[in-house]
């Protein structure tokens, strides 16, 4: 991917301030991730950890600052930004005529993988979804929907994951599978941005926590993020 | 899994392909039952528009006051035809604006979150985008302009079809020029800019019409020479013939224009017009068209201010339905529609008739109906409340009941007395009128209570999976039940304002008061299971 000026973070925040319209939620922020790093963004209801992410992603302007992705300005449209940045948000609509394993299939060849086939397989072995792989995404449960997301998310390669409470209504098996392998995913220098209410998401599969807290940011360890949350 | 490896150019992938081999696959049997569907659909369309054509029809009727006499008022120096151009002025102005509010060019939500952040050329999607963007601007255009003809052949009663055909092509070039504008200014991000200037464009029109109205008062004769002009040039196919020879080539530029800035249409804006249009669908299935178009984020801060100032002092319920009414702009509606009626009536010539009275009180009657029950809505609808506000459920139904009452007999006076004023209606019978606009007040309160507990329960239930035709017909019936009956409290004020002398004969009001009971039996405090209103 062609990159901005040399840079040594993968993700960058500067004095950003979010919100919607004239409403300022948070800010200023500022955020430096390398590759491999994984932060979990924690706070309470309402702090803005979703609208931070969506920010991140160049859904929502931010109302000042930048962020940039490899040293450039964060651009939704870019190709390179759409290849190297994998998102899942809390709650995805699907296509009503697309099974399950054609929503997979469709994220797998939209971005150039040639085993696609077996990528599916694996993704609906991992997250247990082979029973459902021919329904449609009405005939799931709201867990078998968040287990379809999460699958569309990990299923393609990417330089930066994020994550909005990937630990919802998912079952304790599943999470401890999914920690796991977002902690294998940081191994092969995937950076990882993960908004969480989990403790053990913390503890498992990211090294840093940044708490919303009071319109302001903070960095703490995973472990001090983990105990706010269990405070 | 998160790996590099095993990468090809996807270039080759077209998403498109994919989920039209989908639909195709679990809709094949449903081909049959999609024609039948088509056609039953294309027959309600006919239906309906013969349904509009003689609504009208009545309606130009009653507003031309004919085999009725009418006083001459000396302000009204247009007539209808004369003012009819400009109804297609403001229709532009009201397409490009919900152009505009609609993105025009948009995806839906599952194509913004699959396709679209899919690292693959966004062109065919752009593309199908703006196909459907100029494809409602021309049908919104055709079907505006359609009514439009109706209204003129109603007018002056000859009907030209070669005319009719050349107009109707101009409508459609129009709209494609208006969708193209909208995709032009939704690539440049500048809706909001536009949206302002347009919303000035009618104030200029309505300040022009001032003008116009102030000269042709004062007999200025370059002026109504001009106003006749402009009157008589729409029914001349030469105005239509040059009309197309102009728009033709300017929607064939517009369009190549469109095409070149759709692809400058960043993500951002496709996904959050795909929002508001699936908001504005959301509520007009609902039977709710004020949340389509919904205040700046601004104009809401500015009303809670004030709305909040206003409202401290009032018990818990009470603040909520002012705050409902003030912030969310309910009011505006009433009292727009209360203006516009008094401008026709003292402007246009043969309107100030007891015949249109009828139809502007029939009108409101359905209005408030609809208008009202967005704001009792939460009460009746929301066991939640109870809990929340310390208060029992029949307690927040004779609340909005009153609310209701109130609100309705403050609407029916204002009209009842600019009427009077402008010496439509005669109000000597003033207990008369007082006592019919009681009953008016009640009727068109229980038809918003109605209204307000169907837009919960059934019209959400037609956009979940028990759609069918007979759902959708139920629901209709009930709402046409609710109005007519809501009509029916308004007998006696049809009676006294048409017929100022007769005494009323009291079976009328008997049934009329009949139809009051459902607001009257929330007004004492009797809590019904299923309200119908």
């Amino acid at each position: 991917m062609q990159t901005g000026q040399s840079t040594e973070y993968q993700l960058e925040a500067k004095d950003l301030t979010i919100g919607y319209a004239q409403r300022t939620i948070c800010g200023p922020l500022n955020l430096h991730l390398s590759a491999g790093q994984g932060v979990g963004i924690i706070g309470a209801n309402g702090s803005g950890k979703s609208t931070l992410i969506r920010t991140i992603l160049g859904h929502l302007p931010p109302m000042h600052g930048e962020v940039q992705f490899l040293g450039l300005p964060v651009d939704e449209d870019s190709k390179a930004f759409r290849r190297e940045v994998a998102v899942q948000i809390a709650d995805g609509t699907f296509f009503e005529e697309l099974s399950v394993a054609e929503h997979l299939e469709l994220v797998a060849r939209g971005h150039g993988l040639l085993s696609w086939q077996q990528k599916v397989e694996e993704e609906l072995e991992f997250f247990d979804l082979q029973a459902v792989a021919g329904l449609l995404p009405g005939e799931l449960s709201s867990g078998q929907r968040r287990k379809v997301l999460l699958a569309a998310t990990l299923i393609r390669p990417a330089q930066l994951v994020l994550l909005d409470e990937p630990e919802q209504r998912l079952d304790l098996r599943i999470r401890q599978k999914l920690y796991a392998r977002l902690a294998a995913l940081r191994q092969c220098a995937t950076t990882l941005l993960v908004v969480t209410h989990d403790p053990q998401l913390l503890r498992q599969s990211l090294d840093h926590a940044l708490l919303l807290d009071e319109d302001q940011g903070r960095i703490l360890s995973a472990e001090a993020g983990a105990q706010w949350i269990e405070r | 899994m998160n790996d590099s490896e095993g990468l090809v150019g996807a270039s080759g992938f077209d998403p498109q392909q994919l989920i039209l081999r989908a639909k195709r696959r679990r809709n094949f049997s449903e081909r049959f039952d999609s024609f039948s569907d088509a056609y039953v659909w294309v027959l309600a369309a006919l239906v309906a528009l013969a349904y509009l054509f003689s609504a009208i029809f009545g309606l130009i009727f009653a507003l031309l006051g004919q085999g009725v006499a009418h006083p001459k008022m000396p302000t009204a120096v247009w007539s209808l035809q004369e003012l009819s151009p400009i109804l297609l002025v403001l229709a532009a102005i009201w397409l490009l604006r919900l152009l505009l509010h609609l993105g025009p060019v948009a995806v839906n939500a599952a194509t913004a979150d699959w396709w679209l952040p899919l690292p693959l050329s966004s062109a065919s999607l752009r593309a199908r985008a703006l196909r459907k963007a100029l494809l409602f601007g021309m049908l919104a255009s055709a079907f505006a302009g359609v009514l439009w003809l109706i209204v003129l052949y109603g007018l002056t009663g000859a009907f030209d079809p070669l005319l009719a055909g050349c107009a109707l092509a101009c409508f459609v070039l129009a709209g494609l020029l208006l969708a193209n504008a909208g995709v032009i200014v939704q690539s440049f991000g500048l809706q909001s800019p536009a949206q302002r200037w347009l919303g000035r464009s009618v104030m200029a029109i309505i300040a022009v019409l001032a003008v116009s109205w102030g000269l042709l008062a004062a007999e200025n004769q370059w002026t109504m020479s001009a106003v006749q002009g402009v009157a008589a040039s729409i029914l001349q196919l030469r105005t239509w013939t040059y009309a197309s020879a102009i728009l033709l080539p300017l929607g064939i530029i517009g369009t190549w224009w469109a095409m070149q800035r759709n692809r400058h249409i960043g993500s951002r804006s496709l996904r959050s017009s795909g929002e508001k249009q699936q908001l504005v669908l959301g509520t007009l299935m609902q039977a709710d068209g004020r949340a389509a178009t919904g205040p700046s984020a601004v104009a809401i801060g500015r009303r809670r201010r004030h709305g909040t100032l206003i409202a401290a002092r009032l018990p818990v319920i009470w603040r909520i339905l002012a705050l409902r009414l003030m912030r969310a702009g309910y009011w505006r509606t009433t009292a727009g529609y209360l203006l516009l009626v008094m401008a026709l009536a003292a402007a246009v010539d043969q309107v100030a008739n007891p015949l249109s009275a009828v139809v502007f009180y029939a009108a409101l009657g359905v209005l408030l109906a609809l208008n009202l029950s967005g704001v009792i809505a939460p009460l009746l609808t929301q066991p939640q409340l109870t809990q929340h506000l310390g208060q029992s459920a029949a307690r927040l139904s004779q609340t909005a009941a009153l609310f209701a009452v109130l609100y309705s007999a403050v609407a029916l006076s204002a009209l009842t007395g600019g009427l009077g004023l402008l010496g439509i209606v005669d109000l000597s019978r003033f207990w008369l009128w007082c006592a019919a606009l009681v009953i008016g007040a009640l009727g068109s309160a229980a038809a918003s209570l109605g209204h307000a507990q169907r837009k919960e329960r059934d019209w959400e239930s037609l956009l979940g999976s028990a759609t069918s035709e007979a759902t959708i017909g139920f629901v209709l019936f009930s709402e046409l039940s609710t109005l007519v009956r809501a009509m029916a409290t308004f007998a006696p004020m049809f009676s006294l304002a048409l017929s100022p002398s007769t005494e009323i004969a009291w079976p009328l009001w008997v049934i009329s008061s009949l139809f009051t009971v459902p607001a009257l039996r929330l007004l004492v405090g009797e809590f019904p299971r299923r309200s119908r209103g």
